[in-house]
């Protein structure tokens, strides 16, 4: 099992069908035990299960 | 978006991993928008090629950044995801969101696939196009 850190700063998440930090979530970046921090970023016109996860 | 904090974070990281990269690290470009993988990251690379090469160095910092001439030109990711499956760190440092665009087209997939016990820190980019809800587990990965 990974340990690992995970920022995101300055993103813009746009037009992506889901995003999620958990296993099994899906869209922009999979990850895997991660530690994250995302900042400075903004979502639009996401699919339903956009967000932070 | 707020652009001030972004640029002041990208400066703080690119002054941090340049430090780091000095001694512990490779700074690896991508020159080119389309996704395309030789297995070689030099003068004609992709991010997906930068990605391997950095995960693939012995080094503990890598930093992956993008040749100005890519500015306003957006990148494809059309063949999956791109692994970074690292037990080090990287940066990949962006222009920022109004000037870096990276676009999955093709398929399905998200854009990384993340496994790593350092840090990696994505910086100054919008991120548009990707799918691929219930892959992690259905690749066996947790």
């Amino acid at each position: 099992m990974n340990r690992g850190t995970l920022l995101a700063d300055g993103i813009f998440f746009y037009r992506n069908t889901a995003f999620s930090s958990s296993p099994g979530g899906g869209g922009v970046l999979a990850m895997s035990d991660l530690t994250t921090t995302i900042r400075n970023s903004s979502f639009s016109e996401n699919g339903a299960a956009a967000g932070a996860g | 978006m707020n652009k001030k904090y972004p640029v002041i974070a990208e400066i703080f990281l690119l002054v941090f991993f340049a430090a780091a990269t000095t001694a512990h690290g490779g700074i690896f470009t991508v020159t080119k928008t389309a996704d395309t993988n030789d297995g070689v990251c030099d003068s004609d690379c992709s991010l997906r090629e930068a990605a391997a090469a950095a995960v693939a160095s012995p080094e503990t910092e890598d930093v992956i950044i993008f040749s100005p001439a890519l500015s306003d030109t957006p990148l494809s990711i059309t063949n999956g995801e791109i692994a970074i499956d690292d037990g080090n760190s990287l940066a990949i440092l962006g222009f920022g969101a109004d000037h870096l665009t990276i676009q999955r087209t093709g398929g399905d997939s998200r854009f990384f696939y993340v496994v790593l016990s350092g840090t990696l820190a994505v910086t100054g980019m919008k991120l548009t196009g990707g799918t691929g809800t219930g892959r992690l587990m259905a690749a066996g990965r947790s």
